[in-house]
């Protein structure tokens, strides 16, 4: 099957993107904990003066009402340059205690574009005179907590391998989501299609998202704005919008729209409910201190209307893609990645999951980009749709609905090119003798089976250059290219006994013939004219048979 | 979803000069925001291009006059494929602070550094990012360093002297982008497969396999594609082996798409078939290179010529292909002229790089390769655009072919002019039914169109299924449609009608309801009068409370 060879393949390639393994040791130094007292890292003095440092990590519980974390990293014998890593810790900052009195801080904010996403790192220097202090905490606010598992040492030419891989999977991410988006807007000023509208919006909308979900979206901005609180707004309202026209996007592709109207309904509901949450949470960051209620409860509002409407649209797509409708399927293989990830989010926001559960920025930043190349898929069945459907509309304008042969217009073309070809041309008359009765007594049913048999006989005598055309009513014509009189009159014989003689004929017929020889002063008419002077002569002269002119 | 709104298409030019003006506006913001302040150097750099003196003339080289050394700016240098000299002299200024030499897009050059002279040493700082040869410079010393460079195009704007944070953030710029512009190409790419499965077009296969080799082939030339291989395959003649079996690759698969892309076959075939041999050249001008792998071992020079040859007939190949797809264009076909926009920029800078390594340029005419790369991702970018153009002309042509069938577009049920003709040659015993989808409305409202669009087509099949072949069913406008039932009476009109009110009653999805109004065609009256009684019966039909069938 091709498309489970197209996923394979993608998975390949994703694979290939993703970063390996990283080698962590010692290298020297030897770490231990301490769960801190307060959320701002401020108290060196009472750390310090404590002889509880663990060696093995401090228990998340703690680490849950702390929200942040001291570490101490004595040199060994011979302690190796190194950096101790923070990983996935997108809203901590380290905070650096070597010159007590004056905390140096690192975090994403301050030092954007020079720490790869989710790899918060601090430099140790090689020559130390003791054991450095430093702690992990999270931002005010923030609703993940700091783990001791997302600390780990790594060798300078290891973070710097690290970090220019982080980079590179992010940006390649972006690359893959903006050609997307691009391709999505370009078919919907093509086509004039919502759906490729919506889609284009949503993964707009979703690669601010995923450089949200890394920190990486600071880059973007001047430092003006890198603090205020704009930078939450526009990410929020961005997380909003992606909401919103996913949904749009997913009831139109996947058929879900038509098929669950209800369903439907109170998705788009749920999603209107995100928005309104989204906008009360941005209104409360801009309030600042006062408005801290309004943000928390617009956050909740949000997040989890964003779970239930991932939750309502799953079983409608599943049961359309279990029905056999392709889109459905396509979405459920390119979708599903990104919509565990962010159900993942939110369960952990919830409280119901715990931290170690908690999916990383990158899971999702390559659930996206894998998402946006199965968009590739709806794209190209899109395509197919049209070339299809354009290839059926020809052959209707081109072909008699009833019987399958030509129409009058097509026809008329056909003549016209075998009057303009200097090579010999015959024409056919045929006209079912006595049909009229059949009609009345037979119904108009046996009527119609009667023509579509006549059709498949004639066709059956006649070569792939040579055209068949019901003029209408029980009337054909048919034009035998290259074929003078003596071939056409043995062609028009072979026409009319293979339906006077033909057994599996529904009633038994026959056809009178007039065939006419194309003259070099013919026009269409006039060669059509006498084609039905010699089928008047044939009916004249007792039906079933060939009269010839010319 | 398909509902046939059909505008006047923007001009093509009008649509460039937006891109274009938008692309101008995103480069100086992105270029401004990598640009950053640079630290003193410390360094002085002389170069000295010596052609005839090799890297092993290390007396030579230091007996060479001061006036012989130049600066780096405005020094040019040649290219040749069997590699050139470029003799590099390091004076220290001020050296206190850690400085590194940074060679820029030379993986394959080899540098020898002689620190110590009489002693060679190769001493390149691993772990950097593709494109980055890097050398860490001593500390505290006084003597001038030289340095000597073999590759086919030494550059003296290859080299600088950064301190680490500078280089770090050099790195991080070339690989964003380099990722980046990945990134888009790779998507366009699987987007090309996607189309080759659906509609089985060869077109797409080419261009998927164009697109591949191109990107295997631009990342090797920037160095990046070692880093994703493993480490036994990295180094060697088997690398060298690999660049030129992805140019062939790219060059053959290219030509095919680009002559069954624009057509250009259907108007030039003889000057295609010459490209499409000179591809196939092409194709064959790595067996020199392949010769050249450890079971066959042959020469350097076997290798060289393979090399040179295929350079040849890629230059052959875009002098070819330029002016066949600009005649294409010009009479006026559209795929041609979007090849032209998407691929010249690309072909122009494979031509000059071409050029170079043929040695017919200055090596200084080389670019970085992330240009190449940034081409290769606007070209697919307007391949979308390609793609989009032929989706849209099949519908319009879809569209086009239904009329002509007298066809209403959306449903295919008969038009009203098709059916016009019909219900005035329909005999005196004919019948027509008037129906109308009850409360389609709030349906299109609350669903929104496309579903309202689906319910239409869903209605017009479940009627044409009561149908006779001789009946015609046509569209009268919005949810309203008439049925003509020549050679019928009127109690099997209504029998029809009530059969069609049922099987739409019926249906569970989406759930309507129909009313019908029926008339049978009086001897005398005009086609007008007779619509006007079905019409009038649907009215009492709906008055009567809708889902019902009522005769006139």
């Amino acid at each position: 099957m091709p498309l489970t060879r197209g996923v394979l393949l993608l998975l390949l390639l994703v694979a290939a993107l993703s970063p390996g393994p990283l080698l962590a040791g010692n290298l020297g130094w030897a770490m231990s904990f301490q769960a801190a007292a307060d959320l701002s890292c401020d108290q060196f003095e009472s750390a310090l003066a404590r002889d509880d440092w663990n060696t093995t990590g401090v228990d998340a519980a703690a680490l849950a009402t702390s929200h942040s974390l001291w570490v101490r990293l004595s040199p060994g014998a011979d302690p190796q340059p190194a950096v101790v890593v923070a990983r996935n810790q997108i809203a901590s900052e380290w905070v650096d205690y070597r010159e007590p009195g004056l905390p140096q801080r690192r975090s994403t904010r301050t030092s954007p574009g020079s720490t790869a996403p989710g790899l918060l790192g601090v430099e140790l220097p090689d020559d130390p005179d003791g054991p450095i202090h430093l702690c992990l905490g999270d931002r005010p606010g923030s609703t993940s907590a700091v783990r001791t598992q997302a600390i780990e040492l790594l060798a300078a030419a290891e973070f710097r391998a690290a970090q220019r891989s982080g980079f590179a999977v992010l940006a390649a991410a972006m690359g893959v989501m903006l050609a997307m988006a691009a391709l999505s807007l370009a078919f919907h000023a093509g086509l004039r299609e919502q759906v490729f509208a919506d889609y284009g919006i949503y993964v707009l909308c979703f690669a601010i998202y995923v450089l949200h979900s890394v920190d990486a979206l600071p880059w973007l901005f001047p430092q003006a704005l890198r603090e205020g609180p704009s930078l939450r707004v526009f990410a929020l309202l961005a997380m909003a919008v992606m909401a919103v026209h996913g949904l749009r996007f997913t009831l139109a592709f996947t058929g879900m729209g038509e098929a669950w109207p209800r369903m439907s309904l109170i998705a788009s509901l749920i999603a209107r409910i995100a928005l309104f949450g989204a906008l009360l949470a941005s209104l409360g960051v801009l309030l600042g201190e006062n408005g801290l209620l309004l943000r928390r409860s617009g956050i909740f509002v949000f997040n989890a209307s964003i779970g239930l409407m991932i939750l309502s649209v799953v079983a409608p797509v599943v049961e359309q893609a279990w029905r056999g409708r392709r889109e459905a399927r396509i979405y459920l293989l390119g979708w599903l990645p990104p919509l565990v990830v962010i159900f993942g989010f939110i369960l952990r926001y919830l409280g119901i999951t715990p931290e170690s559960m908690r999916p990383s920025g990158s899971m999702l930043m390559q659930a996206a980009a894998f998402e946006s190349l199965v968009l590739g898929w709806g794209i190209a069945e899109r395509a197919r749709y049209y070339r299809q459907a354009r290839k059926e509309a020809l052959h209707l304008a081109e072909h008699d609905p009833l019987t399958g042969a030509l129409n009058r217009d097509a026809f008329a073309k056909v003549l016209k090119h075998a009057l303009q070809d200097p090579a010999e041309a015959s024409l056919l008359f045929l006209d079912v003798d006595h049909f009229k009765p059949i009609n009345d007594r037979h119904g108009h049913a046996a009527g119609d089976q009667v023509l579509r048999r006549l059709v498949q006989r004639c066709q059956g005598e006649l070569r792939g250059v040579d055209a068949l055309a019901r003029l209408g009513g029980e009337e054909f014509v048919a034009v035998l290219a290259g074929a003078g009189r003596d071939e056409a009159q043995r062609v028009a014989e072979r026409i009319r006994l293979a339906i006077s003689r033909d057994e599996h004929a529904p009633l038994p017929v026959t056809v009178s013939i007039g065939l006419a020889v194309k003259r070099a002063e013919d026009s269409a008419e006039s060669w059509l004219a006498r084609a039905d002077q010699a089928l008047y002569a044939a009916k004249h002269a007792g039906r079933d048979r060939v009269a010839a002119v010319g | 979803m398909s509902r046939s709104t059909r505008r006047p298409p923007a001009s093509l030019t009008a649509r460039c000069r937006a891109g274009l003006v938008t692309l101008l506006l995103l480069f100086p913001g992105i270029a401004a925001a990598v640009d950053a302040e640079r630290a003193d150097p410390g360094w002085s750099l002389d170069f000295y291009a010596g052609g005839d003196i090799g890297c092993a003339a290390i007396e030579a080289a230091l007996a060479l006059p001061d006036a012989t050394w130049r600066g780096p700016s405005g020094l040019s240098t040649p290219s040749g494929v069997a590699g050139r000299t470029l003799w590099l002299r390091l004076s220290p200024q001020a050296p206190t602070a850690p400085r590194k030499l940074v060679l820029r897009w030379e993986h394959n050059a080899t540098l020898n550094d002689w620190r110590d002279p009489g002693q060679r040493v190769i001493s390149h700082e691993p772990g950097h990012a593709p494109g980055f040869t890097v050398v860490s410079l001593p500390q505290g010393r006084s003597e001038p360093l030289l340095m000597c460079l073999v590759s086919p195009t030494p550059r003296a704007e290859a080299f600088a002297i950064l301190t680490a944070q500078e280089l770090e953030a050099a790195e991080r710029v070339v690989v964003i982008w380099m990722a980046l512009l990945a990134g888009v190409i790779l998507a366009t790419c699987a987007m090309a497969l996607a189309f080759f499965l659906r509609l089985r077009a060869p077109v797409f296969a080419a261009y998927g396999l164009y697109s591949l080799c191109l990107l295997g082939y631009l990342l090797k030339d920037a160095g990046a594609l070692e880093q994703l291989l493993p480490l036994a395959l990295q180094k060697g003649v088997f690398d060298y082996a690999l660049g030129s079996v992805l140019v062939s690759g790219a060059a053959a698969a290219g030509v095919r798409f680009t002559v069954l892309f624009t057509r250009c076959d259907e108007d030039w075939p003889r000057m295609s078939t010459w490209l499409r041999r000179l591809s196939l050249l092409a194709l064959l001008a790595v067996i020199p290179v392949l010769l050249s792998l450890p079971p066959f071992a042959a020469g350097f020079h076997v290798q060289i010529a393979g090399v040179v040859a295929q350079n040849i007939l890629i230059a052959a190949m875009i002098v070819l292909i330029v002016p066949l797809v600009a005649l294409s264009a010009r009479r006026g076909r559209r795929e041609a002229r979007i090849y032209l926009i998407g691929w010249l920029p690309l072909l122009a800078l494979l031509m000059l790089a071409v050029l170079v390594i043929l040695g017919l340029l200055p090596a200084n005419a080389r670019l970085s390769p992330l240009w190449g790369m940034g081409a290769a991702a606007f070209a697919s970018l307007v391949l979308g655009w390609g793609l989009v153009d032929r989706a849209r002309r099949d519908r319009i042509e879809r569209d086009l072919a239904v009329e002509r069938a007298g066809r209403d577009p959306l449903t295919g049920a008969c038009s009203r002019g098709a059916l016009r003709p019909l219900l005035e040659a329909a005999g005196a015993p004919a019948v027509l039914l008037y129906l109308d989808i009850d409360h389609f409305k709030p349906i299109n409202d609350r669903h929104g169109h496309a579903i309202g669009d689906r319910c239409l087509q869903r209605f017009t099949q479940r009627c044409q299924a009561q149908l006779r072949g001789v009946d015609v069913f046509a569209r009268q406008g919005g949810e309203e449609f008439l049925a003509l039932l020549p050679d019928t009476a009127l109690e099997e009109g209504l029998r029809v009608a009530e059969r069609i009110r049922v099987a739409v009653a019926n249906d569970d999805e989406p759930s309507f309801t129909v009313s019908i109004g029926v008339a049978q065609r009086q001897p005398g009256e005009t086609v007008h009068d007779w619509i006007a009684r079905a019409d009038a019966a649907l009215y009492q039909a709906k008055e009567a409370g809708r889902d019902r069938v009522v005769a006139g």
